[in-house]
């Protein structure tokens, strides 16, 4: 017998309560579980998304927020084009498309000469002409169209002449289409959203060579954000309030996963008085107690972290089927990211424990027998 | 019996209540090493709050109480003083309810670095002397008072302390099982050879004890 088997009594001999604190615990960690593993599943996705493109610099328009509300004069590029360091440079328009109510589809233009075509897998054929269109593997399901189809987008029909695979999930659910068709669809000519930027030596640029390239850029026109893509993943503004609100909530989480543990302590201390002062006068030390205290926190902590990630992944799994975010989204079971909420919740049950077990060790075992 | 005293205590003091109560008011007694040692009073006649003096459990508030020869106050600086010199049995047993007996017997001895196999050893010497055997593995909730006393005195013991301290040990009891009790307390005394001070209202047999003391009004008589 340990000081574990004597707390795991105690939680057998309360099997309610117990259950109760640890769906507690677990529905307040599911919580930074899904928030969390929703941020950063979007924000490996847009990385991808980049980087599976060997794109090494990505410029928008200056002040603006999201890949939406960008503009940018397309014929930049020509001029980007002719710095030294850069490769290659081409350009995309994005819009946002609703087939059916509330289920969001990415279009995006791309030149039917850019570069991006050449690192797509497409089964079928790459469109050569504003009327034919390529689809993701994804996308294809969702909206259930195959090679051969027709697709109606802002009130125009398109044929399907290929679907691709992605490493990106971003693109795996979108529509490509010729940009000069895009800008028209949408009343834009002569703009686009981003600008993709492939530096020489592509293979081996290293991040210091590529920073050069981008103050080059950046030198050349003061009025456009010039970033890598960690910078423009990192920096990139919906992304950054979804991320500052996931904090907060989670924080608000942990707030609750302290007080839920806290609580139940102060309740199994407060029951278990008696015996705690008779171990006190039978000459148990105060840190002993402690421990006592502690494990049982930490207990509680830890199985409701580990509660807490499984009630999470099933969250997050219901959350990417539904239609609003089918197709964007991929959940990808990090063993880092789930040893960290364990981590986490382990450290909540510690924090937990030490209010309780200092109101423990002030137990006066002669108040308990004069009482008696 | 040796001659020099286990445990001696001067001109003790406990005031209770801002000075309104005098629990103990001049206590002097001495016990010697092996003796089986009574203190006999009425109700709220002070001798549990001697015994709680004595166990280290309260603090006079004048006087002086000596182990060895050597102050509690002082003695106390030794981090395991308390579990190897007293054990505790009380009228209300005070055990853990979620635990069985042989866990319950081996509490205190989670405090001290024993190997788990001498541990388990001298649990199951005290189940056997207590009488226990078959209950080992009972969950204390499902004992008599009786064997739930016997538990406790086992508990007691279990850390080979110098000096058993029973405040009313048979007062929850029936007759029968107070004299199962009792008995065993001369046996452990005997067989063991625990300096015993047992606390008590009711009058015991004289063959029982070897020395005591009647206490009134935080005097001794």
């Amino acid at each position: 017998m340990n000081l574990l088997t004597i707390s795991l009594r105690n939680f057998m001999n309360r099997r309610i309560r117990t259950t109760l604190t640890l769906l507690g615990v677990g529905v307040a960690i599911s919580t930074f579980v899904a928030l969390t593993g929703l941020t950063d599943n979007f924000k490996d996705s847009m990385r991808n998304t980049y980087k599976s493109r060997a794109t090494d610099i990505i410029i928008l328009e200056g002040g603006t927020v999201d890949l939406f509300s960008t503009t940018i004069d397309e014929s930049l590029v020509n001029e980007i084009r002719k710095i030294e360091g850069v490769n290659d440079a081409t350009m995309i328009l994005a819009d946002l498309y609703s087939f059916k109510f509330k289920q969001y589809t990415l279009i995006y233009g791309w030149p039917l000469d850019s570069y991006l075509f050449n690192e797509l897998k497409v089964n079928g054929s790459m469109p050569k002409n504003p009327d034919e269109v390529i689809i993701g593997n994804m996308a294809s399901r969702k909206l259930s169209k195959k090679i051969g189809d027709s697709i109606n987008i802002r009130r125009k029909k398109f044929k399907v002449v290929g679907v691709f695979q992605s490493h990106s999930v971003l693109e795996e659910g979108s529509v490509i289409m010729d940009l000069k068709r895009l800008q028209d669809l949408k009343r834009i000519p002569g703009r686009v959203s981003l600008i993709f930027v492939k530096t020489s030596l592509n293979q081996k640029n290293t991040s210091q060579d590529i920073a050069v390239v981008r103050e080059r850029i950046q030198n050349a026109f003061v009025n456009l954000e010039v970033k890598d893509i960690s910078d423009f993943v990192g920096t990139h503004t919906p992304l950054l309030l979804v991320s500052n609100f996931t904090w907060g909530i989670s924080i608000i989480s942990f707030i609750i996963v302290i007080l839920g543990i806290a609580n139940t302590m102060m309740t199994s201390i407060f029951e278990r008085r008696r015996e705690i002062g008779i171990l006190l006068a039978i000459g148990w030390q105060k840190s002993r107690i402690v421990s006592l205290i502690l494990i049982e926190s930490v207990f509680l902590g830890l199985i409701g972290g580990i509660l807490g990630v499984v009630i999470g992944y099933v969250i997050l799994n219901s959350l990417v089927a539904t239609p609003q975010l089918e197709g964007m989204l991929s959940i990808s079971y990090s063993s880092i990211f789930i040893l960290r909420v364990i981590f986490i919740a382990l450290i909540l049950g510690i924090f937990s424990g030490i209010y309780p077990a200092l109101r423990a060790v002030r137990i006066e075992p002669i108040e308990i027998l004069r009482y008696e | 019996m040796s001659k020099e005293p286990l445990i001696e205590v001067k001109d003790l003091h406990k005031v209770y209540k801002d000075g309104r109560v005098n629990a103990l008011n001049g206590v002097n007694l001495e016990i010697y090493q092996g003796e089986f040692f009574c203190v006999r009073g009425p109700s709220g006649s002070g001798k549990s709050t001697l015994l709680h003096l004595i166990g280290g459990l309260d603090r006079p508030t004048s006087g002086v109480i000596q182990f060895e020869g050597e102050d509690l106050d002082s003695a106390y600086k030794n981090r395991h003083f308390r579990i190897k010199t007293f054990g505790f049995v009380f009228q209300a047993f005070y055990l853990w309810p979620t635990l069985n007996v042989e866990e319950n017997i081996l509490l205190p001895l989670l405090e001290l670095s024993i190997k788990n196999k001498e541990k388990q050893k001298r649990v199951n010497e005290l189940i056997e002397i207590v009488g226990l055997v078959k209950r080992k593995r009972a969950n204390v909730r499902e004992l008599s008072v009786g064997e739930r006393q016997r538990v406790a005195i086992a508990r007691a013991l279990v850390s080979k302390p110098k000096v058993l301290l029973a405040d009313e040990p048979t007062g929850s009891l029936d007759s029968s099982n107070a004299t199962i009790i009792l008995d065993l307390f001369r046996r452990i005394n005997r067989q063991e050879m625990v300096t015993i001070m047992l606390v008590t209202h009711a009058i015991l047999p004289d063959e029982l004890w070897d020395r005591g003391i009647e206490i009134l009004d935080g005097r001794v008589k």
